[in-house]
């Protein structure tokens, strides 16, 4: 505090420096016997006062001490140390006043420096005013260094260019003949231009989308501060992607200019496209299961159906709610792995028990279908460190794929062998396959094969994704190789224990 | 060797298997550049699956970070393994990257 006073007293002109600081001193000395000069708006009062046993006490408190007591010379004796205090204090305010307004005529007049607008920061209103010209002057020093509104032919100040270039929205001044004045790198990029060609241009040109252009147009001539936003582009067009114009107005000591900053959105929107896709698809998902469980209940409660009916409902109810269960699963899973919460409870995994279970599970459906299903497992499994959940799905879901896109008399084969320091397991089919087109995204989330027999099959789109991710966090792997209407195989590795807690460690 | 190439949304992942060496240098940034002008810089480099790298390794990766710094923007890294992290810490580069743990949390960056 006392290093920033003694900087606004050496800016404040000698002349506006009262004598204010000493008359208080004065005031504390005079200790019993006050007699002081005090001017009020004008008026001035002679005053010699007695302290009043009241007062002795107020003023004791405030550390003026009170041990004796003169004579009244003058006017009202009781209250005349209060009166005298609050006058000192209305002047000291009225000097503040005078200080502000003094120091508003000299900016008026041209003066910018901190130092001279400062005033002595005698109470808050002193202090108030002292923080707004530090405030300003830090604002305007912003400005300044980002060149943001450099006058035209004036080039941006060197570390104001860095800066912006440092930006990664693109940024660009437009002046009144719609000239671009500014832009930053991201800017260039974004409209896929030089940024030397770009600077001296005209904006209409190097800006495409007509509605971008007339809103510069119209924020020029208007001045308007009001701000236009407009998405150019479209998520299907990845290369040029989604950018945001955002066009505003701006001015600064007379010179009107444009700017418009420019943001790449695409993938905000797919993730948005993603999330609408993925409720219409979960909804429609849900419900076929949900349709077929309905029925099947409705026909228990109003049909009088033999052991043999009722038999077969009762499967058709198990079948279509673990169904549910799983989608369910699967959209939860996923939702883990996409907000990066999902939990990998890591343990050692008795992977046989998995194939085991995948025998079971699938040797039903696979008859159904009259597909012949073969497990190719090796005599002795490796420990496998990892969630056996989730590992449990990534397996699933690979030979629910299988059984699913392979018609009726083809061959499905499940091949595990221990491989170096991996445990692979083929997935190998001889079904619809896959053209090499769709091949190369099936892991997508939400991507389906384009061919009509994997339409007609439900399916999220999720469950190849989901087993890819789980397979990258366990460390290992996932890849299909596959030809149309010829099968095909999927390989998932994971390493064997110890290489596992190598990678780990 | 095979550098992968996939897309996640809007977002260009570059999955180079293999040490980071060489020629494999030189392809990485090829590619690199590629994705950089085609999807506006919205690239990452998975690089789980990059046990080690040499000097024209980290001078691709170099590159790739600098020709993103035009567009203010910075490469983004995920799941270096700990000798790759090592070798950024030793030669002070560390810092040029942006680091992620996994392709997911890299993707959900550009959010």
């Amino acid at each position: 505090m006392q290093p920033a006073q003694e900087a606004h007293n050496r800016s404040v002109p000698r002349s506006a420096r009262g004598p204010i600081s000493g008359a208080s001193r004065a005031v504390a000395s005079l200790g019993p016997a006050l007699v002081v000069l005090a001017s009020i708006a004008g008026v001035t009062a002679l005053a010699c006062l007695a302290v009043p046993p009241g007062a002795e006490g107020w003023l004791a408190a405030r550390g003026v001490e009170v041990s004796d007591r003169v004579g009244v010379l003058a006017v009202g004796a009781g209250g005349g140390a209060l009166a005298l205090l609050a006058g000192l204090a209305l002047r000291n305010r009225a000097r503040v006043l005078h200080r502000v307004r003094a120091a508003l005529l000299a900016f008026d007049a041209g003066e910018r420096s901190m130092g001279a607008l400062e005033i002595a920061p005698q109470n808050r209103v002193a202090a108030a005013w002292n923080g707004l010209v530090a405030w300003r002057g830090e604002e305007s020093d912003r400005a300044d260094a980002s060149g943001l509104l450099a006058q035209p032919g004036e080039a941006a100040s060197d570390g104001g260019e860095r800066f912006s270039d440092l930006l990664w929205h693109g940024l660009i001044i437009i002046d009144e003949q719609l000239v671009v004045r500014y832009a930053n790198g991201a800017a260039a990029v974004f409209l896929r231009a030089k940024r030397d060609s770009l600077v001296g241009s005209d904006a209409r040109v190097m800006i495409k989308d007509a509605r971008v252009v007339s809103a510069i147009k119209n924020a020029s001539e208007t001045g308007s501060r009001q701000k236009q936003v407009f998405d150019v582009g479209s998520v299907s067009d990845v290369e040029s992607g989604v950018l945001r114009y955002s066009v505003r107005a701006s001015s600064r000591e007379g010179n009107q200019r444009v700017l418009v900053v420019i943001e790449d959105v695409t993938q905000q929107r797919v993730s948005e496209e993603v999330q609408h896709a993925f409720v219409a698809q979960a909804a429609h998902e849900l419900r076929t299961p949900l349709t077929n469980i309905r029925l099947y209940i409705e026909q228990l409660i109003e049909e009088d159906l033999d052991g043999a009916e009722r038999g077969r409902a009762l499967n058709v109810l198990n079948q279509e709610s673990s169904r549910l269960d799983r989608i369910v699963a699967d959209m939860l899973s996923i939702a883990e792995i996409q907000s990066g919460r999902m939990n990998v409870n890591t343990g050692d995994v008795r992977i046989q028990q998995i194939y085991e279970e995948l025998e079971a599970d699938y040797a039903q459906a696979a008859s159904h279908k009259r597909l012949t299903l073969t497990f190719d497992l090796p005599p002795k499994f490796p420990v496998i460190r990892g969630d056996r959940e989730k590992i449990s799905i990534v397996l699933h879901n690979l030979l629910g794929n299988a059984v699913k896109y392979t018609q009726p008399g083809g061959v499905v084969r499940v091949s595990v062998r221990e491989q170096g320091d991996r445990l692979v397991t083929d997935v190998i089919d001889t079904g619809i396959g896959i053209s090499e087109d769709d091949l190369g995204r099936i892991f997508e989330r939400f991507a389906r094969g384009r061919d009509s027999r994997v339409e007609a099959e439900p399916g999220t789109g999720l469950g190849l994704a989901l087993a890819r991710d789980i397979a990258r966090l366990h460390g290992g792997e996932i890849t299909a190789r596959s030809e149309l209407d010829a099968g095909s195989t999927f390989s998932f590795w994971l390493p064997v224990a110890n290489a596992a807690s190598a990678k780990a460690a | 060797m095979q550098i992968d190439v996939e897309r996640q949304g809007a977002v260009t992942i570059l999955r180079p298997r293999g040490p980071l060496v060489q020629k494999d240098a030189d392809a990485l940034r090829q590619k690199g550049l590629d994705a950089i002008g085609g999807a506006l810089g919205r690239v990452v480099i998975d690089a789980a699956q990059v046990a080690y790298l040499d000097s024209s390794g980290i001078e691709a990766l170099l590159d790739l970070a600098d020709e993103l710094a035009n567009a203010g923007q910075v490469l983004k890294l995920c799941g270096v393994n700990e000798t790759v992290r090592e070798v950024f810490e030793v030669t002070e580069t560390d810092s040029q990257f942006e680091h992620f743990e996994d392709v997911p949390a890299a993707v959900r960056s550009f959010l």
